[in-house]
């Protein structure tokens, strides 16, 4: 029987300990992507030219937050794609604090040449970009992505 | 069993860091399918390393602006694949750098982008 409960122990700290690693390398929370028009009203459907606005929100959960970031800004970058091909790019500098939450915007053009369709939105949080911090580039979040439809010719 | 409880034990904590490519000291290789691309053209940027690692890339034009970075995980052969339009206005002629990285280690590769005609 003790020897059942050193072993349940032992696989608890184990558990809690590959948790521990995981949420360390995420400190970051994404969450509510968001597309808006120019005049952030949400909208689903854009034509080849029109202005696209997307939102996100960033959290640093007091769980999850390692307090190297308040030194080093991280990066939030974007990435617009199609049929599995990127098209736009974008960065933003942010800095936070535990418990903070903080959103930021980007804004792009749907440009000439796309296909009409669904087009998907990455959102990503890094330590920095990877020509700045070489081997200790770490990715702060799990991706989230949002969606919007191409119509017209 | 006294002795055999550390024993699994340090069996299970060894496992549970050999999954980490950040801590196995992984590998990583990255190139482009082409080295030289017109304008318009996607580029496809490959990156092998370990399997499941998380794999960053990014694409510095010959006027030192990042115009790609994407993230991704590498499958089971530890490949990772990107594809990005290199849209003619941001990404003129010229030479271009290709960094990628799982974190513990980076590695870099070159392409070209030339005009038409």
């Amino acid at each position: 029987m003790k020897n059942r409960l050193t072993l349940v122990t032992i696989a608890s700290l184990l558990v809690s300990l590959s948790a521990s690693v995981a949420l360390a390398e995420k400190p970051l929370l994404l969450y509510y992507p968001t597309i808006t028009d120019a005049k952030g009203i949400p909208r689903m459907e854009y034509h080849v030219g029109e202005k696209v606005c997307v939102w996100i929100t960033v959290y640093a959960s007091p769980v999850r937050y390692v307090p190297p970031l308040i030194r080093a800004p991280f990066k939030i970058l974007i990435v617009v794609e199609t049929r599995g091909i990127a098209y736009v790019f974008g960065v933003v500098s942010g800095t936070i604090t535990t418990g903070q939450t903080k959103t930021y915007s980007f804004n792009f053009t749907v440009p000439k040449g796309v296909p009409p369709g669904f087009h998907v939105v990455k959102l990503m949080a890094w330590n920095g970009l990877i020509s700045d911090v070489l081997a200790e580039w770490k990715s702060l979040a799990t991706p989230v992505s949002a969606s919007f439809l191409v119509v017209g010719g | 069993m006294r002795l055999k409880l550390p024993a699994i034990a340090l069996v299970l904590i060894a496992l549970t860091l050999s999954v980490s490519p950040a801590l196995s000291g992984s590998k990583l290789v990255v190139y482009t399918l082409k080295k030289a691309y017109e304008e318009g053209e996607v580029v496809t940027i490959v990156v092998k390393t370990s399997p499941w690692a998380e794999v960053g890339v990014e694409v510095i034009n010959p006027l030192m602006r990042t115009v790609y970075a994407d993230q991704g995980i590498a499958n089971l052969t530890g490949m990772a694949t990107f594809r990005v339009l290199a849209v003619p206005d941001l990404w003129p002629p010229g030479k271009y750098v290709v960094y990628a990285s799982t974190p513990g280690v980076y590695n870099t590769t070159t392409f070209s982008i030339v005009g038409p005609g």
